[in-house]
């Protein structure tokens, strides 16, 4: 029997080739969509690699004890081996050591000083200090400012006498590292760090000892602090492939292990682990859908097999009509058959693994996503592809039996001549067999969007378009994972299959019918012949049906998905691209719209505030907002807030000083002089408050005037005043009363004349309180007259007491403003959070006015800048809604947010802020002329004075093209569109040429009557055109439906796109049927000739 | 001596669509062991149904078949399996049916012994020995195309002999070869029908292959009409003679010829005479 099979396949072999190539083919697809899932998020990893800071690549070991060097590098060497780069160590210590004279220090000490810093002023530590000094150290430059910390400066560290030591600044080092570099990461020997202390704040400083001098003296004589040592390695970034990911992370699991047995404590870590877990969790999550749908187009290219290894056991019924009047059972049948599947099921082991990689070859070169994909890799091969390769395999095997079998038992029958009867109807059709799929399928639906979606039956009876609101949901793609949710489109499409193969023969008889009342053969023929033999048109129809279904959802997908793609880019980015900046750092003078190819710029301050969920508040311009359309919109409400109100006067920008005149009047009640204090306070348009003090430019005698002048004005401004306090001092004296006159405010440097106070009244003035007690008690306003001598000027008499601690000091406000709530736009789930938690007990709403106590940090929070300690305050923010925006850019529908004008923003922020730590705008948007920012773009910001990190929406949208999902969803779809198309021309190829072998007479017929080529040629065009007509409309049809239920399961929200690409699928499928017709006309020519020469 | 085929009052009704025909009606028919005889017969009168019954390919409607020990009408499909493979072979008349193209001569004879567990040698020497015994011991290793139309026949000879069968049934073995192929196909026939006492059936429209035959059985509408039997000795006809067979109810058929010159239809008046049994037409109808 073998010894047959094998002169069968030998005999065969175009025919079993063709076999082993479908085999290929479908095995090969289902293999194929791992691989792909695994490809795509190898590029996704790689762009990700490429583009990740330095910092993601560092290696982080902190313990609290010193661990032996060797043990450290040779575990690093043998565990992470080439992932490993340099190695740096170093010592730290918590907290501030507080020493005397007064200071709080930190000591740090580096393995690789020399490697580290460069001497630039003083000189290096010694090992052996002289003269009582124990220790030398040096700084870096900015400690230096303020003298907080200078050469020669000393200090003595511990408490306990005999172990305390002194310790000397000698030198001035630089960094050689970038001050960005991540190895600095949570040092803090750059800056001087401002220690809140109740409500001052503490300069402490840090320093920098030889390794020696910190472990035997410095670690000896401060013991009551967490001593710190840690070790960075720098990994090698190009080592983190996709390849390579389970063998890093099976390397640090091993390098963890070793070092955790040396020292329990040690903790480890690096952002590379979440990089890599991130890239194996995006492949498990992809892997699973993709696995689904290539089951599912599977099944069609099962069932095209199927089809065509029984047109090819069709071909050989002569020969299995004699095995079975040889006396072979149909059981020897199947079996001789089935050998030769299975050698071919070995073959098209290696053949589905070619194939695949063929494939992926093809769509990394000349596929939709050719420019995001690299070259497809060996890695990709893993255990799964063989078991699918496998259980493709034995599927179709098994499913080659079925044709098998028939034939086998049609042998016999036709040896019989029992196939000259007509055929009978199927048992199904008998049965209403599609009827009955379809009604289960429906019962399966319903009972899927009741029970698993949570829409009541009722409502899906009275509201049958909620059903299509349901499945196209995204919580539908969600309930996948239950077994039965796929019952129902598993007995739909079963059904609905069978009342095809039951309609079409109506169909094609109807449509002959019409047909009939013109005069010619030619269609009715067709009409005829097609009619004749429904069963196995209405399937091929039925097949390419869904084969161009697939080819449309996957170009329909593909579109959505970029055209998605972008939108989220944009959304996410607020514009086509944004930078942000250090404040601090950044030149205010710089014109982003000198930036290549921006064509408008919006500055906004954006602050992330820390809470139990993160809120953002957000600060913009509404005017510059115009040129972004999306931001514009939802927040156009904001054109119609009033600007902030500061009160006041406004001082000239070129204001130097405010000035005063001030007379002191004797007291001559008092034993002792009185000595006043003068002091303005001014507020500018970032909300900065300021208290300067007036002070005397020439000394002052009681009874004449002086002038009382502030220091210069810091160039933060333009400012404002808002008023002038007094106070006096009488040496033993708390509670007493004194009278000054004032005249003439002045912007000094200007001449601006603030005040005259030459007018009867006050006008604009009013005394504030200059402590709580002056609103209660009505004594402790002062009185005011007019001072008549010379031009007029203001007497004021007034009290000073004590109460506790705080002196009564009144101050004259200048049109102060009411306390005004800053008008906000919020998000909704801002509305719910924070107005549930208030006294309204409900969520917000337009018009109430609410406070809510927020931790901010000062000034800038800088992410990345995490070398520098930045404190934080509470703030209490008072606020009325004026809008609530459903959605908008920048932020997802579910985020925490709060919106206004960038003055309103700053007012509301910097009211406690200091001159060094305010904040102001933090980011420009930016419209480009373009999509894609051009390299001069991308250039030009990395010079932008202060940049933390340009962003452009094109960045991202490359980074969401390369999302790992919807990439092989979109990527399965068009493999098996194209597959399923090669296995129905295929099919169709090899029908056409049983058929004519089969008509050869008929046609020969025609032949002899008078018909050319030509006429049979266009017969069989026109019983083409029965398959392709129908596959083609309602393939488009189907697709377009499938795109609309995948789009958002893919989390795809953009309305369909149809690109124009869409019309090539039936231009494809016309032409593929177009050439096989072509190639099966050959047979017609040779067969009709051969026929006629057999009747002579 | 009891008949090796005994076909009892064999009925076959076929349904095409609505309609029912009945192929064989009570066909009666008896073929000793190692007979060799010619089934003749006009398109459609039930010899090709005949045929499949004996060959076990079908199963009458009605009657009672018996074949050797096998009784045709109570056969499983696995037994019908063992009876086709060694119990009744076939010669068709196209070669296609007969020979697989790829394979050569003795590798076709080797065939149907596959399906059975004949171990490799033995069939390769049975195989051998068959085509011996049909001439062609020097075409083993032949393929059909190489062959003769007449050895092609032979080697189909020796394919259904393979599994020894106690029948053997030939649909028109000679109908595509030329008269001198017919002629050494039918020797070959002949001597295996001697060499092997295999019983010979064979289906035939060539007059000249029913006068190589002793017996002729002739079938019309269902049923045996005639049966020619030749009796001589050393290959020479000694007697010929015609005859209308009689069915063990007493019904016969009437030659349409007879029937058509006397114009008999519906009734006939039959008269017993001391030594024959007279049929004369109904003259009350012709009246």
């Amino acid at each position: 029997m073998f010894r047959l099979t094998l002169k069968r396949i030998l005999k065969d072999w175009r025919l079993v080739g063709v076999l082993l190539l479908t085999m290929s083919l479908a095995a090969g697809f289902l293999a194929f969509g791992p691989m792909y899932v695994r490809m795509i998020a190898a590029a996704s990893l790689q762009q990700r690699v490429s583009t990740e800071i330095e910092r993601t690549f560092q290696l982080t070991l902190r313990n609290q004890t010193v661990l032996d060097r060797d043990f450290v590098d040779n575990t690093v060497d043998t565990t992470l081996g080439a992932y490993a780069g340099e190695m740096r160590q170093f010592y730290a210590a918590q907290p501030w050591i507080c020493a005397s004279p007064r200071g709080c220090y930190r000591p740090y000490a580096f393995s690789e000083f020399d490697s580290l810093f460069a001497l630039k002023e003083g000189r290096l530590p010694s090992n052996t200090p002289q003269n009582g000094i124990d220790v030398e150290a040096v700084v870096l430059p900015r400690m230096t400012e303020m003298d907080r910390a200078y050469i020669g400066q000393q200090f003595i560290l511990g408490e306990d006498s005999d172990t305390a030591i002194t310790v000397e600044v000698v030198g001035i080092v630089d960094a050689l590292l970038p001050e960005t570099a991540p190895y600095w990461e949570g040092m803090t020997i750059f800056d001087v760090v401002n220690t809140p202390v109740g409500d001052n704040t503490r300069p402490d400083v840090s320093f920098i000892v030889s390794e020696d001098a910190y472990l035997e003296h410095v670690t000896v004589a401060v013991t009551d602090i967490d001593r710190i040592v840690m070790w960075r390695v720098m990994l090698n970034r190009e080592w983190f492939t996709a390849a390579r990911a389970d063998d890093f992370l099976m390397a640090y699991h091993d390098f963890s292990q070793a070092m955790r047995l040396e020292a329990p404590n040690i903790n480890l870590n690096t952002g590379v682990v979440d990089l890599l877990e991130s890239f194996q969790r995006s492949v498990e999550e992809a892997q699973a859908p993709v696995i689904l749908l290539s089951f599912l187009i599977f099944a069609l290219m099962l069932y095209n097999c199927i089809t065509i290894a029984a047109l090819l056991m069709e071909q050989r019924q002569e020969e299995w009509i004699m095995f079975s009047s040889r006396g072979s059972s149909t059981l020897q049948l199947v079996q001789m058959q089935v050998i030769i599947n299975l050698l071919l099921a070995i073959a098209a082991l290696v053949g589905g693994l070619v194939i695949a990689w063929l494939t992926l070859l093809i769509l990394a070169t000349v596929g939709p996503q050719a420019d995001v994909l690299g070259m497809p890799e060996i890695s990709l091969i893993q255990m799964d592809t063989f078991a699918l390769l496998a259980i493709a395999l034995v599927l179709i095997v098994i499913g080659l039996t079925i044709p098998t079998y028939v034939a086998a038992t049609r042998s016999l029958a036709v040896l019989k001549q029992a196939m000259a009867r007509p055929p009978q109807t199927p048992i199904w059709a008998r049965f209403g067999l599609d009827f009955g799929l379809i009604a289960l399928g429906l019962i399966f639906v319903v009972r899927l969007v009741s029970q698993v979606a949570n829409v009541p039956l009722e409502t899906i009876i009275s509201q049958p378009e909620q059903l299509l609101d349901v499945l196209t949901s995204q919580d539908f793609g969600a309930q996948l994972n239950d077994p039965f949710t796929l019952a129902a489109p598993a007995l739909l499409i079963m059904g609905s299959a069978l009342l095809w193969m039951r309609l079409f023969p109506l169909i094609v008889s109807g449509i002959g019918r019409l047909t009939e009342v013109r005069n010619g053969l030619t269609s009715r023929l067709a009409f005829w012949n097609v009619a004749r033999d429904p069963a196995h048109y209405a399937q091929l129809v039925l097949l390419l049906i869904i084969t161009l279904s697939l080819g449309t959802a996957s170009i329909l997908l593909d579109a959505a998905r970029q055209e998605n793609s972008r939108s989220v880019a944009v959304a996410q980015v607020g514009a086509d691209a944004a930078i942000d900046v250090i404040p601090a750092e950044y030149d205010d003078s710089f014109d982003p719209m000198t930036l290549p190819g921006v064509e408008a710029a919006s500055d906004m301050m954006v602050v992330p505030v820390n809470a139990a969920r993160e809120i953002t508040l957000l600060g913009v311009d509404p005017a510059e907002l115009d040129a972004f359309p999306d931001l514009a919109t939802p927040l156009n409400v904001l054109h119609d807030i009033a600007a902030p109100d500061l009160g006041g006067l406004q001082v000239s920008e070129e204001a130097q000083t405010i000035a005063l005149d001030i007379m002191s009047l004797p007291d001559e009640s008092a034993e002792t002089s009185t000595t006043i204090a003068a002091f303005v306070d001014l507020i500018d348009t970032r909300g900065l408050f300021l208290s300067m003090e007036l002070v005397p430019q020439s000394r002052t005698s009681p009874g004449t005037f002086s002038t009382y002048q502030t220091n210069p004005l810091p160039c933060v401004g333009p400012w404002t005043l808002l008023g002038i306090r007094l106070t006096a001092e009488q040496a033993g004296n708390d509670d007493f009363v004194h009278t000054v006159i004032m005249d003439a405010l002045v912007a000094g440097g200007t001449s601006q004349q603030l005040a005259s106070f030459d007018a009867d009244t006050l006008d604009d003035w009013r005394w504030e309180r200059g402590s709580d007690q002056m609103i209660e008690n009505a004594s402790l306003i002062p009185e005011t007259e007019r001072y008549t001598q010379g031009d007029g000027a203001l007497l004021v008499r007034y009290s000073v007491e004590t109460y506790g601690p705080r002196m009564t000091q009144p101050a004259l406000v200048y049109r102060p403003v009411v306390e005004q709530p800053m008008p906000v736009l919020i998000s909704p789930a801002f509305a719910e959070a924070y107005g549930t938690r208030s006294s309204l007990r409900r969520p917000l709403d337009v018009g109430d006015t609410i406070t809510t106590e927020l931790i901010i940090q000062e000034g800038f929070q800088t992410a990345y800048i995490s070398n520098r300690s930045i404190p934080s305050r509470t703030l209490n923010m008072r606020y009325t809604v004026a809008g609530i925006i459903p959605e908008m850019p920048m932020f997802e529908p579910d985020a925490l947010y709060l919106v206004t004008t960038t003055e309103w923003l700053q007012l509301t922020l910097n009211q406690d802020a200091s001159l060094g730590e305010f904040h102001e705008p933090n980011r420009t948007l930016l419209k480009l002329n373009g999509e894609r920012p051009s390299s001069d773009f991308y250039t030009a910001t990395e010079t932008i004075p202060g940049l933390l990190k340009a962003t452009a929406a094109w960045d991202i949208y490359q980074q969401l093209l390369r999302d790992p999902l919807t990439n092989a969803i979109t990527g399965v779809l068009l493999v098996g569109f194209w597959i399923s198309l090669i296995l129905g021309i295929i099919d169709f190829a090899f029908y056409m040429i049983v058929t004519i072998r089969r008509r050869a007479m008929s046609l020969a017929t025609l032949k002899a009557i008078g018909w050319r080529n030509r006429n049979i040629l266009g017969l069989l065009a026109i019983e083409q055109s029965i398959v392709i007509v129908p596959a083609l409309i309602i393939g488009l049809i189907f697709g377009v439906g499938l795109t609309l239920v995948l789009q958002p399961m893919l989390g795809i929200h953009t309305a369909l796109v149809i690109p124009v690409t869409i019309w090539a699928l039936p231009l494809i499928l016309i032409v593929a049927f177009a050439l096989t017709l072509v190639s099966v006309m050959q047979l017609v020519y040779r067969n009709s000739v051969q026929i006629m020469r057999f009747g002579e | 001596m009891t008949a090796f085929i005994d076909c009892d009052n064999l009925v076959k009704i076929y349904k095409v669509a609505d309609l029912e025909v009945v192929a064989l009606q009570g066909l009666e028919l008896a073929i000793d062991q190692g007979e060799m005889i010619a089934l003749v017969g006009p398109s459609g009168s039930g010899k090709s149904t005949l045929m499949n019954i004996l060959g076990g390919l079908d199963t009458p409607s009605a009657g009672h078949v018996m074949v050797g020990e096998h009784d045709l009408l109570e056969m499983s499909r696995k037994q019908q399996v063992n009876y086709r493979r060694n119990v009744v072979g076939f010669v068709w008349q196209q070669t296609a049916r007969n020979l697989l193209p790829y394979l050569t001569a003795q590798e076709n004879v080797e065939l149907p012994m596959t399906f059975t567990r004949i171990k490799p040698q033995e069939r390769r020497e049975r195989a051998v020995d068959l085509l011996t015994q049909v001439g062609l011991a020097e075409r083993l290793d032949f393929r059909p195309q190489q062959l003769s139309g007449g050895e092609q026949q032979r080697v189909a000879l020796a394919v259904a002999l393979a599994n020894q069968p106690q029948l053997l049934i030939a649909d028109e073995p000679t109908g595509e070869v030329d008269s001198e192929a017919a002629a050494g196909i039918f020797d070959t026939m002949r001597h295996l029908n001697e060499a092997f006492g295999v019983t010979i059936v064979i289906v035939t429209h060539d007059p000249d292959v029913a006068q190589r035959v002793n017996r002729v059985v002739g079938i019309r509408d269902g049923r045996v009409s005639v049966e020619v039997l030749r009796r001589g000795e050393g290959g020479v006809d000694l007697t010929h003679e015609e005859f209308v067979v009689l069915d063990r109810t007493g019904r016969l058929q009437l030659p349409q010829g007879y029937l058509d010159v006397l114009a008999m239809q519906k009734r006939v008046i039959v008269r017993l005479h001391d030594d024959h049994i007279g049929i004369y037409p109904d003259k009350m109808e012709e009246a």
